[in-house]
């Protein structure tokens, strides 16, 4: 048997995530310390923090008013689940696109498996270097990413190459790369791995490949041939393909909260068209139609309804959830509600094959191919570049 | 009233209208069979308001008269009678039906017959004759296709259609995802005399399928008024129409088809069993890929697994890959009844269209699905 080719891996990691998305709704904050999390005097703790901030120590998961005290400079800003999920979506479109095999590890961080794709992308590296400026192009957001032959080493390269760069190990240059790292480094290796660890006096990696496998499984068992492993850069981890999304959506939190009936139909008209798009790209039908709603007394509701049969047609899902949405609009306070949030989702996924209409078929058809041009101009030129008139008021107030 | 029958006769009787006789209790009476005697016979009738039946049996009648009773029960007993055995029928005081067979006897609540609705009214005139062969033929070949999807009332039933200047009635039915089509010559008959276009509710259409299949004997037929009469010797069947436009079928009907392919029924009928067998349970679907002189049916269950079946077929057009709900199929193909089979079609979105080799006048239409 033929020695299989060496593998490719990218580990890429969007960097500063939540900050960044939310520099992009604000561009004031651009070059600020910024930390999202919320009320800087509240009880809450730190979502995510820029670089600038993390230069007085605040970091992901530490109190809100710690951050303050460390940082009283620091713009403290809401978390907006609903802007990160959908700025992940856009990027992970991306990856997918480019990448035969991705693998989402977390809303901004996946790894991709460039194998056997050289003769299409030419040298890594270079494929890399344009795979990040086309996510910045189209999304304005900055990743960092690491290349080599398996997990471990691209996932410490990428950490490395942060924040805005790559970086790449060779295969065969595992050991001399990773040797004089900090064991910490390696992601598994906690705060007690590593006082344990000290403590033999081992700190770096390359005091681990020193000590040599027989050694280590010795004094560590099985946990001591891992660590002996990971100083080699061996890891046979696959990147294994994410699952089809559950459900697809859209949401939007408003500047002001509004009651304006005709904005909000006209604002999930644009939400459930986007949501529609983004099911046909991933070559999915949906079966039920949800919307959700949240007045400006934070209580959030939400409605669903089953269609006839499953369906990627905006003639099908967006007035569905256009009733949903009167329906909810009514229940709350007879239409006098004010609405913070509002959101349209589609689940009931699948990828079944779908019967045609017969009566229908040539206006189906017809249907269909416009759908496709639409979606085509989208892609290319944003999603705000062809809408029903019924959208326009949307864009223009928003 | 007093009548005595053979248990043969009132069975008869009784097994046609028991299809008919209303289930859901909506009114209670509708249960109840209507039983009048005169003359040297007894007349037998059901109905749901929608579909009415009303026959003529032969009888000793003692006293004449008429009562309702339940129609399931009636035919639960005289089923349990003991064979060739005559049975005497009375009614007694408070709408009470006394029924004796030798030593066996039962009473039964009844209803008076003055609360029955009576049939729907059809109009017994220019009725025309047709063979029962035909008729059953024409609907056997169609009645698969009829919807049964409520909020699609106008394809709950078979269109009917006459071209009197051809000479032929035509049966269509449809349920928006396929579509059958029979056309026959009715010899000798004046088409002249049914209304154009209409649409006989399925109920109806089981009901007539069924006094078809009893036995040859010729049938009369009638259109008129919003009602459909089916007359046969001693029974008549009346039933609503349904009172909403049918889709224009002919729209839907391929013009020019690019590829045809000819394939011997029943082996490709066990063929679309066999792969069918694998068909996800949601969507039935199935594959078919035409190209380089063979068929190839699959299908794919990602719970399950799959299946694939190779035909050698005599194709030279473009290589296809179409997808089909194997019911569908296999229920046009499996309602022909000749030797082979023509599947004409043009491309993997546009609609397939089947007919028995040497009869182009029975069309069975499939759309596909995507894949």
């Amino acid at each position: 048997m033929a020695e299989p080719a060496a593998r490719v891996i990218v580990h890429i990691d969007m960097d500063a995530f939540f900050v960044e998305v939310e520099r992009l709704h604000d561009p004031a904050l651009r070059g600020k310390p910024v930390v999202v999390g919320g009320d800087p005097d509240g009880r809450g703790v730190v979502a995510a923090s820029s670089y600038e901030a993390r230069k007085f120590g605040v970091h992901s998961a530490m109190p809100l008013r710690t951050a303050k005290r460390l940082c009283p400079q620091a713009v403290f800003v809401q978390h907006h689940r609903g802007r990160y999920s959908e700025a992940s979506e856009e990027v992970f479109d991306i990856l997918e696109v480019f990448a035969p095999v991705v693998q989402p590890v977390s809303i901004d961080e996946a790894y991709l498996d460039l194998t056997g794709t050289e003769r299409l992308y030419g040298a890594p590296d270079a494929a890399v270097t344009e795979l990040r400026a086309h996510i910045r192009r189209k999304t304005g957001l900055p990743s960092s990413a690491g290349i080599g032959g398996s997990k471990l080493v691209t996932k410490i390269a990428s950490g490395l190459a942060k924040p805005d760069g790559q970086r790449r190990v060779r295969v065969g240059d595992e050991r001399a790369f990773l040797a004089p790292l900090a064991i910490s480094i390696i992601p598994g290796v906690g705060k007690v791995g590593e006082r344990r660890l000290r403590e033999g006096g081992v700190r770096t990696i390359g005091d681990l490949d020193r000590l040599g496998r027989p050694r280590l499984e010795a004094w560590l068992g099985e946990s001591g041939v891992w660590l002996w492993e990971c100083s080699q850069g061996i890891d046979e981890r696959e990147v294994q393909p994410g699952g089809d999304p559950k459900s697809i959506g859209r949401e939007t939190t408003f500047w002001e909260d509004t009651g304006d009936a005709e904005f909000l139909e006209s604002t999930l008209h644009h939400l459930a068209e986007r949501a529609a798009s983004r099911l046909r790209r991933h070559g999915m039908r949906a079966r039920t139609v949800n919307v959700k709603f949240r007045t400006s007394d934070f209580r959030t509701s939400t409605r669903a309804r089953t269609l006839k049969a499953p369906s990627w047609r905006d003639a099908d899902l967006i007035p569905a959830a256009l009733e949903l949405f009167r329906q909810l609009f009514h229940d709350e306070r007879g239409g006098r509600a004010k609405v913070r949030l509002l959101g349209a989702y589609f689940s009931g996924l699948s990828r079944e094959a779908a019967q045609m209409d017969l009566l229908e078929g040539e206006r189906e058809r017809r249907e269909e191919n416009l759908i496709r041009s639409v979606d085509a101009i989208r892609d290319r030129f944003g999603d705000g570049a062809i809408v029903v008139g019924k959208v326009i008021r949307y864009l223009e107030e928003e | 009233m007093e009548f005595r029958i053979t248990r043969s006769e009132l069975l008869r009787a009784l097994t046609r209208i028991q299809a008919i006789v209303e289930k859901r209790n909506t009114m209670p009476i509708l249960a109840n069979a209507l039983i009048e005697a005169e003359g040297d016979k007894v007349f037998i009738s059901a109905t749901d308001l929608d579909v009415g039946i009303r026959g003529a049996y032969g009888a000793t009648v003692v006293g004449k008269g008429s009562i309702t009773v339940s129609a399931r029960k009636l035919y639960e007993i005289t089923r349990e009678l003991p064979e060739d055995e005559t049975v005497t029928f009375r009614t007694e005081e408070n709408d009470r039906v006394g029924i004796s067979c030798g030593k066996i006897d039962y009473k039964l609540v009844g209803l008076p017959p003055e609360e029955y609705p009576g049939l729907p009214k059809g109009e017994e005139k220019n009725l025309v004759e047709v063979q029962a062969s035909t008729l059953r033929d024409m609907i056997s070949k169609t009645l698969y296709a009829v919807s049964t999807d409520e909020t699609r009332y106008n394809l709950n039933g078979l269109y009917v259609e006459t071209d009197a200047e051809k000479g032929v009635m035509k049966l269509v039915a449809t349920d928006g995802h396929r579509l059958a089509l029979v056309t026959r010559k009715v010899e000798g008959v004046d088409l002249t005399k049914f209304d154009q276009g209409v649409v006989v509710p399925k109920k109806g259409i089981l009901e007539v399928k069924r006094l078809l299949e009893e036995d040859d004997e010729p049938v009369k037929i009638g259109f008129r008024k919003g009602h459909a009469v089916v007359k046969k010797k001693d029974v008549l069947l009346v039933t609503r129409l349904i009172d909403a436009a049918f889709p224009d079928y002919n729209q839907v009907l391929p013009k020019e088809l690019k590829f045809t392919l000819k394939v011997e029924r029943e082996p490709l009928l066990a063929s679309l069993r066999r792969v069918s067998v694998l068909s996800s349970d949601k969507s039935r679907s199935l594959r078919m890929e035409l190209g380089g002189g063979r068929l190839v049916i699959s299908s794919t269950n990602p719970d399950v697994g799959e299946a694939r079946e190779e035909i050698a077929v005599d194709y030279d057009g473009d290589a296809l890959s179409i997808g089909f709900n194997a019911r569908y199929l296999l229920d046009a193909i499996g309602a022909f009844d000749e030797k082979d089979v023509h599947l004409s079609f043009n491309d993997e979105l546009s609609p397939m269209k089947l007919h028995p080799a040497a009869d182009e006048d029975a069309v069975a239409v499939v759309m596909p699905m995507r894949i």
